[in-house]
């Protein structure tokens, strides 16, 4: 949707572009990886995460669309580099975050099957839940029988999804 | 029971963080029980939590590697701390403190069995069984509660790394 003007001042606009984002793991990846790695060509793309051209071009221009990413310099090739998404949904008592990490979470289920299947399992409210847990986890405040004991899950799914996890909150920290 | 000089005990967090990664995790703690010429130790808990969940075979991390390595012998399960010795109860009710305290929660989510690794620790250096424990987990908290709770019967963290 190249064609669409940039909404980033338009919050409500702005969500729904999110959702996509969350909704399309190989989407989510290439903002994952311009968000590491600023100043990225398409090309660099193609070769880190072995995808189509045609598709990077085609999300490139999603996200460029949505405000996700911009160009960072004015020649050819063009780099992009990302922005910052920082979006609080409250539904009643219950409030999520979507964030450049939720984002990395979603893109990590295309080469995690464990990720996946908890998103299978819980879907992407829960993997947000679990994404709070891994920070708390890797700070060393919380054990992951206590996360199952509070999620109602085994001890098993909360160690494996946490494990799963611990990347995504780790290469932030860095 | 035999003297050993050192018991190294892994914990759940562990033993589904290497399962998740195939086997060649599982090959390397293999490695790493030959090379120390020892029989790595998992608690009845720790073996329930990780063994035949059947709901949840679509994970990765499944069973058989746990019990592949207990056919193999180099690793096994070992009896339940004595809960009736009191030393015993009282660091495995002071680390479900120390847990809940470090997490800040209340008592009632840490259960007695998530410190089975402190009790078991503690058992065998009482008892004179080992030298040494070493404990592995990625549970920071239990670790921590650990390292702070048993130098009070007179080990030191050379003994409980």
């Amino acid at each position: 949707m190249a064609t669409r003007e940039a909404n980033w001042d338009t919050p409500l606009g702005t969500g729904g572009e999110v959702f996509e984002l969350l909704g399309n793991a190989r989407k989510a990846w290439i903002y994952t990886y311009i968000y590491h790695h600023p100043s990225t060509t398409i090309q660099d793309l193609v070769e880190a995460l072995d995808l189509p051209q045609r598709t990077v071009y085609d999300y490139i221009d999603d996200l460029e669309g949505a405000d996700f990413i911009h160009q960072s310099n004015a020649g050819r090739p063009a780099e992009y580099t990302a922005r910052d998404i920082k979006l609080q949904l409250t539904d009643g008592d219950t409030e999520r975050q979507i964030t450049p990490e939720l984002v990395e979470a979603v893109a990590r289920r295309t080469r995690d099957e464990d990720i996946d299947t908890y998103i299978d399992r819980h879907g992407l409210d829960g993997l947000a839940v679990a994404l709070e847990y891994t920070r708390e986890y890797v700070d060393g405040s919380v054990t992951h029988q206590i996360m199952a004991r509070e999620q109602e899950l085994s001890p098993l799914e909360a160690g494996v999804i946490l494990d799963a996890l611990r990347p995504v909150v780790e290469t932030d920290s860095e | 029971m035999t003297h050993d000089d050192t018991v190294v005990f892994i914990d759940s967090s562990v033993l589904i963080s290497c399962g998740r990664r195939g086997s060649t995790r599982f090959q390397a703690l293999a490695r790493e029980a030959r090379q120390r010429d020892t029989v790595f130790r998992i608690s009845p808990q720790v073996y329930a939590e990780v063994a035949g969940d059947s709901s949840l075979d679509e994970y990765t991390t499944g069973d058989s590697a746990v019990e592949k390595a207990l056919q193999e012998g180099w690793m096994k399960v070992t009896e339940s701390p004595s809960y009736s010795d009191s030393d015993i109860s009282t660091v495995m009710d002071q680390a479900r403190s120390f847990i809940a305290s470090a997490s800040d929660r209340s008592e009632d989510i840490v259960e007695k069995a998530d410190t089975e690794l402190v009790g078991l620790a503690l058992e065998l250096l009482l008892t004179d069984t080992a030298d040494r424990v070493i404990r592995v987990t990625n549970d920071i908290p239990l670790g921590k509660a650990a390292e702070s709770l048993l130098p009070q019967y007179g080990f030191d963290n050379e003994q409980i790394t």
